[in-house]
Formats: C-alpha cells, structure tokens, sequence
C-alpha cells in the first residue's frame, strides 16, 4: 500500500498544472508544449521545494490525460549503478514504443547534476540516439553542475524560491484540507524558515500539528528547531572554540549516520564560514583549505580526512 | 574521536616494588643502586625487551624511596632547550625543589648516531650531576651508545616467564570480572614471548568488548594482533624519528596496506599532536591522502615513496609530540558497521524516494527528520507501519527512523 496520503507533502502535490502556485511562466509554457503534444527534452533548474519535480509530473499527467502507467519513469541520477540503470530503461523503453498519440515516453532524472562529466557525456549519447522515443527532463539544483552539450540540447526551465506570499496561500491551502486551525505568527515562523521552499513550509507544518488539529507559533519554533538542526554551524563553532575532538564526531555523524555528502557539509561550511565573524586572514587561510579539501573529494580523496584538516585550520591560530 | 579510556596496562600498572612481576635480581640491584647512591655515583642503565617493567621499575623505586621524578623520552631528549632548561636545573640546582629528584630518560636509544648534541650532553650529566641520573633502553649495544655504555651501571632486566604472566592475567580476569579460561591465557603468555605489556594489551583485547571468547576465536583474533604490534612498532619510530629519512624508512618498511597505514596516522596524529601542530600536521595526512587515491586509482605505483613521505612529513612537522600509546583506528573498526548502515538507509530511502517522489539528498536531508519527528505521534507511528507491507521495510523503519528516535531520547 502507498504511504503517499500520509505525509501531506506528497497528498497536496498538484497532480495538474494548473493547479501549481507561483509558476505561471513555467506553467504556460509547459501547457503549450501539452496542446501541441510535441514535448522537447528539458532541463528544471532550481533550489529544493521549488516545484521541479510537481511540475515533471504535473506534465505527464496533463500530457497523458491521467492514463500514466508505464509512460514515464523517474530515476535518481546519484543511484550507484548510474548510468547503466538509466541506458537499460531507455532500451526498454524504446523497445516497447507508446501506442497512444503521444509516441515518446518520458524520463524524469532527478539529481542529475549529481552526475560524473563522464555519465552525462553517455548520458548525452543516450539522449540522441533514442530521441525519437524518449524525452528527457532533467531536474537539477545547479545549472553549471551540466554540461554544455546537454544544456544545449534542452529547453532550460528556472526555478526560482516562491514568494512569501504563495508559500503562505499554499501552506493555508493544506491546513483547510486537513481541517486544522492556525495563528497568524504560526504561519509567519513557516514562512520564514522555508524561504521559498515549499516542501520545507508543509513538512513543517505537518510536523508541528503532530496529528493535532491545531499549530500555533511555538509548535512551529520547536518544530524548526529539530528538524533543521545546525550541525554544520556547531561542528564549525566547536572548531573555532580548539574543540578539535568534539568538532570530528560531530563531523563522524554527519556522514557516517546522517550519510550526508561531503560535498553538500562542505558547501554548507563554506557558506556559515562566509557569515562568521572572525579574523579575515583566518577566514582567507580556512576558505582556502576547505577549497582544496573539496576538490580532492571530487577526485577520489576521503571525506572523513579532507574535512577533518578543514576543521584543523579552524582550530589553528592564524599563521603570520 | 573519543578519549581513550585509561587501558588496563595502565589500570593495572604496579604500584608497589611487590606488584612488580619477575626480575627480582633487577629489583633489587636497582633499589640498592639507589639506596646507596652519592654524588660521585655513577648513572644506571636498566636495558632489556619490552614490557618486561623497566620504566615501572624507576617509577616505583621513586615513589618508594621519595623521589620526585623527572621523566623524559627520547624525543624530548633531543631538544637543547629541554635539556638546558628542565634537566640542567633539576640535575644542579637543589634547592629549587624541596624534594630529592630522580632523572630518567627513557628510550635512549631512540636517540640515533647524528645526535651527538644529546649524547654529548648525557655523558657531561652522568659525569657532574648532582642528582641520580637513571635511563632505559631496548637495545643498550648499538656502537654510538658505546661512550654512555661505559660510565653506567648496567642492570639487565630479562623476559618474564610464562608462568608468572599467567598468573598476573588471571589477577586482572578477577579484577574485571571475567571468567577466562586457562588456554587461553597460556595462548596469550606464549605468544607474548615474555612482555607483560603486550600480555595485558592482548587480554584487554580479547575481552574488553566481550564476555566470553572461545579458542579458535582468540586464536584468530591474536594472530591479526601480531601485525598490530608491528604497526605501533612502526608508528612509533617514525613518530619519534630524529630525520626525515628515518621516519619515511620506517614507514615504509610497514606491511600494512598504504591505505590502512594512512588510517594508523589519520587516527593517532590528534593524540600525537598538541593542538597548534594538528592543522600543519593533518595537512599533510590530507595530501597524503589524496595521493594514494590517485596512486590506486591509476595504478601510479612508483608514486608511492611520496606517499611515505608526506606521512613523514605530518609527523615532523610537529616539533613537541604528547607521549601516546597508539591505537587502532576506530575507522576500520568501524569500517563494517558503517558499510551496514548505509546499506541499510539506502534500502530504506529507495523506497521512499519512490514514493515521495525525491531525490537522496533531500531525503536524508529533511524527510528522515521529518518522519521521525511525526513518528512521535502514536497514530502516526502505527499508521505508516501498516503501509509498510515488506518486513524487511519494517524492520529498516524500526532501526533507522524509530530506533534513532529512542536512541536519542535517552541520550
């Protein structure tokens, strides 16, 4: 049985375009692409809970009037057996051509900025030879995290954070459907901790209801608190206090429990570093080595060491 | 990495000369040295295998006859401005301490043949020191240690025999509550070879994380310890190592895997390192690091020596290094467990990444908190576990959502 209906996330996900908030650009666009049935290969562009993959799905749905069973399929580009998965549901695929009016199928590849170069450039090769049957949309955090090739063989589609304004009309939208009541500061602490994702605002404010019918501005504050604790920030003021010791197991459970990448703890390092308030040169120095520290993980080096000698240069006195 | 907890060689370190197992020859003659020591005295040197109890020797005769003492390793031997400013003043100036001192150094022949400026200075203290003067070596019959040979009083200590290890094993099995069975701690005396240090590493080992351990298990265990007791070996020699070339020699004469030893230094150099060496340190365990990547990745072999020497080069570039007994990396460890884990949450979330329509960051990210935080609800709880038709899922949701959930109320 599906757990769908249980997370409201998933139970209020527009399943048609038009039901979709702030994203009226995007939306004609995609619906003239529905009208003419001719759909290009795409690529979604944007941070988390801006509606990328609503909008894929809201699309096949439109495209398929409803009817969508086995004519799309979403895959995760970060899976371990990459792009091997993804070139043996394309031949699928093409194996088994649509016969409704619509003669392609369509691909929904999420993360796919979490790709090798590598993987894209067969990804690319995949996208070519089986144009005729398939259609991509790729969903991705970070335009520049795609290659050129790619790039140019899509219509890029940007998806920028939602205005406080539709996080608030969409969060209320749910809290009427589940029949749950509201005060005014509850849906303003929502607001402000989603900033523009939406994902965020109602998981948010399903977890402080918590099976009640009722959120109030300290459910939500407590809630905020557990769910987006500050790992990264603490790990990094533990460092900067010479608490080397107590800055590595915080960094062990990041990645070993949490099972986060070192490259999004790294990226969110290096934006807290950005905000700290501390010497400049021993900004320079840390910023520096959380650089090199980065690359080297994109080259194969260990995350747990790479990481850990950022930590050093922030428990280290600034070298003169 | 937590702080190590005190080991049982140090729980169980002797603290009278009667706890003091074997060597009673060495006991006594060392006691009587002491005893009878005077100005123009000559120094000691107590020389023999590992763990058969020389530094515990000095250190018990000391506290017996109310010495306070200095004690030092060879890599503090070789700095000028310890020797000039701690020893020098404790070896001639009295009344700066109001209780009689006792000088040791321990190691002695950690210090190579180039230093002679440490040599030198030892040979000046044996002849004018004022205090009694007292040192420690594995191996006292390497040709640059002839001069110090000459001016001492040798006392040999020797192997400790098989039955008196069992003995003291079978004293810290009562101790620590456990019930170890006899062929066991004759494995381990055996395999010992006389070193009461390594005995007790052995059966702390064996059954500081476990109740009960059957033969063929300790047998396996004990004989992956081998390769162990030659990495510290190792380690240590390259940690205290005076040169560049001594150290990398070291290192490289390790049978460890490149990988492995990089986790040994990974791991140690913290512990190793007080806290404003750490960052030049581990900067060069982190190049180290990416080398052997490299190394492996596109078989780059000859490459290898580099990687030596930057692990070299961590342990050099720290001029003053805590004393440390090294431990096992708590990463290989827990290498096993943690493949497990994440096996298990990536089970876990592809079938929730399935039907939530997200991607793995996301997930891990935002909704495993999420549901754990839902999870809180009673109703909720039951209600998801019922979706759940796979028992394997169930199982998966019980230890990574809820299991982490009361795993962390109590904490």
């Amino acid at each position: 049985m599906s757990i769908s209906d249980l997370l409201w996330v998933e139970k209020y996900r527009p399943k048609t375009l038009d039901e979709m908030i702030d994203r009226e650009e995007i939306v004609t666009r995609l619906k003239a692409f529905v009208k003419t049935g001719n759909v290009p290969n795409m690529l979604f562009v944007g941070p988390p809970g801006t509606g990328k993959t609503t909008a894929a799905l809201a699309l096949v749905n439109d495209l398929y009037q409803g009817s969508t069973a086995g004519k799309f399929m979403e895959l995760n580009a970060s899976d371990e057996r990459g792009i091997n998965t993804i070139r043996e549901v394309v031949k699928d695929f093409a194996r088994s051509r649509p016969s409704t009016e619509v003669p392609f199928k369509i691909l929904i590849l999420d993360e796919s900025d979490n790709m090798t170069q590598d993987a894209q450039q067969a990804l690319r090769r995949i996208m070519e030879r089986y144009a005729s049957v398939t259609r991509f949309i790729l969903l991705a955090n970070y335009q520049w995290g795609i290659i050129e090739p790619i790039q140019s063989r899509c219509a890029v589609f940007r998806f920028p954070p939602l205005g406080p304004e539709y996080i608030r009309e969409g969060v209320i939208r749910v809290l009427e459907k589940e029949g749950v009541s509201w005060t005014e500061e509850a849906i303003e602490e929502i607001v402000k901790a989603a900033r523009g994702d939406m994902r965020k605002a109602i998981n948010i404010a399903q977890s402080a209801a918590g099976g009640l019918k009722k959120i109030t501005g300290d459910s939500v504050r407590q809630v905020v608190g557990v769910l987006h604790p500050k790992e990264v920030e603490e790990m990094i003021m533990d460092a900067l206090k010479g608490n080397f010791t107590s800055a590595r197991k915080r960094l062990a459970k990041l990645l070993y429990d949490d099972g986060l990448s070192a490259n999004d703890i790294l990226r969110e390092m290096n934006s807290e570093l950005m905000s700290l308030e501390m010497d400049e040169k021993k900004r320079l120095q840390v910023v520096n080595v959380l650089g090199e520290a980065n690359f080297r993980v994109a080259m194969g080096a260990d995350a747990e060491i790479q990481i850990s000698t950022v930590l050093a240069a922030l428990a280290a006195d600034v070298q003169k | 990495m937590s702080i190590p907890q005190l080991s049982w060689v140090e729980k169980y370190k002797p603290k009278t000369l009667d706890e003091i197992v074997g060597n009673d020859a060495a006991k006594k003659d060392f006691l009587d040295w002491l005893e009878k020591w005077d100005e123009r005295g000559k120094a000691a040197l107590l020389h023999g295998p590992p763990g058969v109890g020389k530094t515990v020797l000095v250190e018990v005769a000391a506290s017996t006859l109310n010495y306070r003492l200095i004690e030092t390793n060879a890599s503090e031997t070789r700095k000028t401005d310890f020797l000039e400013n701690v020893i020098k003043p404790a070896a001639f100036n009295r009344s700066l301490f109001s209780s009689k001192v006792l000088i040791f150094f321990d190691e002695i022949d950690g210090l190579s043949s180039e230093e002679t400026g440490a040599i030198n200075f030892l040979l000046e203290l044996i002849e004018s020191s004022r205090v009694p003067i007292v040192m420690a070596a594995n191996d006292p019959w390497a040709p640059h240690l002839h001069k110090i040979r000459d001016k001492v009083y040798m006392i040999p200590l020797h192997r400790i025999r098989s039955q008196s290890i069992i003995k003291r094993l079978r004293d810290i099995c009562r101790a620590e509550g456990i019930r170890c069975k006899q062929e066991i701690l004759v494995m381990i005396a055996e395999r010992s070879e006389g070193d009461m240090r390594a005995a007790i590493e052995d059966l702390e080992l064996l059954y500081s994380t476990r109740g009960e351990v059957s033969v063929d298990e300790a047998e396996k265990i004990l004989s992956r310890r081998n390769v162990e007791r030659n990495i510290f070996e190792i380690l240590r020699m390259a940690a205290y190592a005076s040169t560049f070339e001594r150290a990398s020699i070291s290192l490289s004469s390790s049978e460890e895997k490149p990988e492995d030893l990089l986790e040994w230094v990974f791991e140690n150099i913290p512990h190793l390192s007080p806290r404003q060496w750490l960052f030049p340190a581990l900067r060069y365990v982190a190049e180290a690091d990416m080398l052997i990547r490299q190394i492996s990745k596109n078989s780059l072999w000859r490459l290898l020596p580099n990687f030596y020497h930057k692990l070299s080069s961590a342990f050099l570039v720290i001029p003053q290094k805590n004393r440390i007994n090294f431990s096992f990396p708590n990463r290989i460890k827990d290498r096993f467990k943690r493949i497990q884990h994440l096996k298990n949450l990536r089970e876990l979330e592809s079938f929730f990444m399935k039907e939530l329509h997200t991607g793995r960051r996301v997930f891990r990210r935002e909704f495993i908190q999420v549901l754990r935080y839902l999870s809180r609800d009673e109703d909720f709880r039951s209600r998801m576990l019922s979706r759940l038709s796979d028992s394997r899922l169930r199982e998966l949701f019980n230890s990574i959502i809820l299991g982490e959930e009361t795993h962390r109320r109590h904490a």
